[in-house]
């Protein structure tokens, strides 16, 4: 089964992805702040990661420099989610190397597992 | 020296007259008398003598008497130049002249007592304003200023150490020294138009200059400053601004999680809302939450535009599909109101350069409010390529805007067709239109009402194709896309 890991700080958020992802048969594992996250992702590397921006203590654009200054973790695709549609921070996100960028609030939840799904079925990229 | 000048005339007068008289005399005597007789002659010149000397003492005394009223209207005159209207000249000295002179100092006494109070009258009302004002003459030397300009540029921090001598171009250069106001001051008497400066930065202060000329037949009269402290007002719309995008944020969250939440419902757990009227409940949430998310993107939007905080993504855009795309996510819409939705794509449609979220988002305006507006018919929807614009309008067949509304339809919080207490609160905000246009603008385009009829309306929007060079945008900044 796919792995993901969510990493995000609000609790009805995270609870609604997770909900969601398990009856999409996805194997969800949730952090709640990005050292958290970097944490998780490095003892057990997830096929996808899905990464809020704003964060207590490291915010997701830290989160995803580190996660592509990683050798093991630079491969993992990661998609943006959140709900500030500030245009410099997606810039920014793309930049860093995230695959996508979501506004949570402008988007489905189905659309978000359907994209997710998408991303997981593409052959991995040993980028 | 007029005095002496009168008496030396009238001296001369009289000397000339006794001459002239004694000569007569002479000759008259002289033929009666014999000249031959030297007794006779001797007598004769003591008489002349006599007789010049007395007229030289009698005109004297008559040229002191009439000068004497002549001196004194030339005294009261000088006082009166230098203000003292309280001189009077005795009636009784000539002829007339005297009274004559009276009214005329009483009239001007009382002329100069009206300026006074009229001159007291404007200095109280400029005081009074809460404006800074400031007057200068044609070469720009400062007439008048009132208090609130004093207090203004006491507030601002100093530049010069000498207050005294407070000239314009200092004036000028101690409220800002990037924007050259002296300048602006000359400028608008040469072009005899008045030159607004907004916004200017000023210390801590923010200020709006409105400076006109003053115009008094083709020559230059002078200028008028107007000083507008504007920093309160700047500082409160800051503020509201800034309220409006920190709440917006903060609703969002807990937004995605109902609507998110509502959504899983019914894609994931539909059997379990086998209950129809279970299943109208979910219904509903889930449309509500959507609409509060776009009231919240609604206000959002509008503080970035008042503050200027709109970043563009832009890329080379065909805008038949994107047409297509919201097309078909509002027809279910349409279809629930038993509305036709087509469209009509011409021929050759170029490329624009635009940001696509923006331009779906302006698409979903319009077409959405035609769909509110229609209780029944068709909504077209025509791409068309024209003069090197793309033309695309939104037609339906309601019943048209009402001509006191058209004016006010791009502004904030109008609904056309309403007045503030019948608003309908299922159609939006009222912002939408206003956010369609600014984005437009700012993507080199027009919007606007085309056409209006108890049948229908049209609206429009233009954009440059992508090989035109799009004009500057205002200070919204742009990202090229990578």
């Amino acid at each position: 089964m796919s792995k993901l890991l969510l990493i995000e700080d609000d609790d009805s958020v995270s609870r609604m992805y997770q909900r969601l992802f398990s009856v999409e048969k996805i194997e969800v594992e949730a952090a709640f702040d990005g050292a958290e996250g970097l944490n998780k992702a490095r003892a057990n590397k997830p096929d996808i990661i899905l990464l809020d921006i704003m964060m207590p203590v490291i915010n997701g654009l830290e989160v995803l420099r580190q996660l592509k200054a990683d050798a093991n973790l630079k491969s993992v695709p990661v998609v943006m989610l959140t709900n500030l549609s500030n245009d410099e921070d997606i810039k920014s996100a793309l930049d860093l190397g995230a695959i996508k960028y979501f506004v949570k609030s402008q988007h489905d939840p189905a659309v978000i597992a359907d994209m997710v799904k998408e991303v997981l079925a593409q052959p991995k990229s040993e980028t | 020296m007029p005095k002496i000048g009168l008496r030396f005339k009238l001296l001369a007068f009289a000397f000339i007259m006794t001459n002239l008289l004694l000569v007569t005399i002479n000759l008259v005597m002289s033929s009666q008398m014999g000249f031959s007789n030297p007794g006779n002659r001797l007598t004769v010149f003591i008489w002349e003598i006599a007789a010049w000397i007395i007229l030289l003492l009698l005109t004297s005394i008559f040229s002191g008497w009439l000068l004497r009223p002549l001196r004194q209207i030339r005294e009261s005159s000088q006082r009166i130049g230098q203000g003292d209207f309280n001189y009077r000249l005795g009636e009784d000295d000539l002829e007339g002249i005297g009274s004559s002179f009276n009214q005329m100092s009483s009239k001007l006494q009382k002329l100069y007592r009206g300026m006074q109070e009229d001159q007291a009258r404007l200095e109280a009302s400029l005081n009074s304003i809460n404006v800074g004002f400031i007057m200068t003459d044609a070469t720009l030397n400062i007439i008048t200023i009132n208090r609130t300009a004093m207090d203004l540029l006491g507030k601002l921090p100093l530049k010069d150490s000498a207050h005294a001598n407070w000239g314009i171009d200092l004036i000028a250069r101690q409220i800002s020294s990037e924007v050259d106001i002296a300048k602006s001051l000359r400028d608008c008497m040469k072009q005899r138009q008045p030159i607004e400066l907004n916004d200017i930065a000023a210390g801590d202060l923010t200020l709006n200059l409105f400076i006109a000329p003053i115009l008094a037949g083709p020559n230059d009269f002078g200028t008028v400053m107007i000083i507008d402290d504007i920093t309160e007002t700047k500082i409160a719309e800051r503020g509201k601004n800034e309220f409006f995008s920190i709440a917006s944020h903060e609703l969002r969250t807990p937004l995605t999680v109902i609507r998110g939440n509502i959504s899983i419902m019914q894609n994931y757990y539909a059997k379990k809302l086998n209950d129809p009227d279970l299943k109208g409940m979910v219904e509903d949430m889930y449309e509500s939450s959507g609409r509060l998310i776009q009231i919240v993107n609604d206000f959002l939007d509008t503080s970035r535009i008042e503050q200027n905080r709109i970043q563009y993504i832009l890329e080379d855009l065909s805008l038949p599909p994107l047409v297509t795309e919201v097309i078909h996510e509002l027809k279910p819409l349409a279809d629930r109101k038993k509305l036709k939705l087509k469209q009509s794509i011409g021929t050759n449609i170029k490329l624009v350069k635009a940001d696509r979220n923006r331009i779906k988002q302006v698409l979903y305006n319009l077409i959405d409010n035609a769909i509110k507006f229609t209780r029944s018919g068709t909504i077209k929807v025509t791409v068309v390529s024209e003069d090197g614009f793309i033309k695309v309008a939104v037609k339906d067949s309601g019943s048209g805007v009402a001509a006191a509304n058209s004016k006010l339809l791009f502004r904030k919080f109008q609904q056309a067709g309403t007045d503030p207490l019948t608003r309908d609160a299922s159609n939006g905000t009222g912002l939408g239109l206003f956010i369609s246009k600014a984005l437009i603008d700012d993507m080199g385009g027009q919007i606007y009402l085309a056409k209006s009829s108890p049948k229908g309306s049209e609206f429009v929007f233009t954009l440059p194709e992508a090989k035109r060079i799009t004009p500057v945008q205002k200070t919204r900044d742009i990202i090229k896309s990578a």
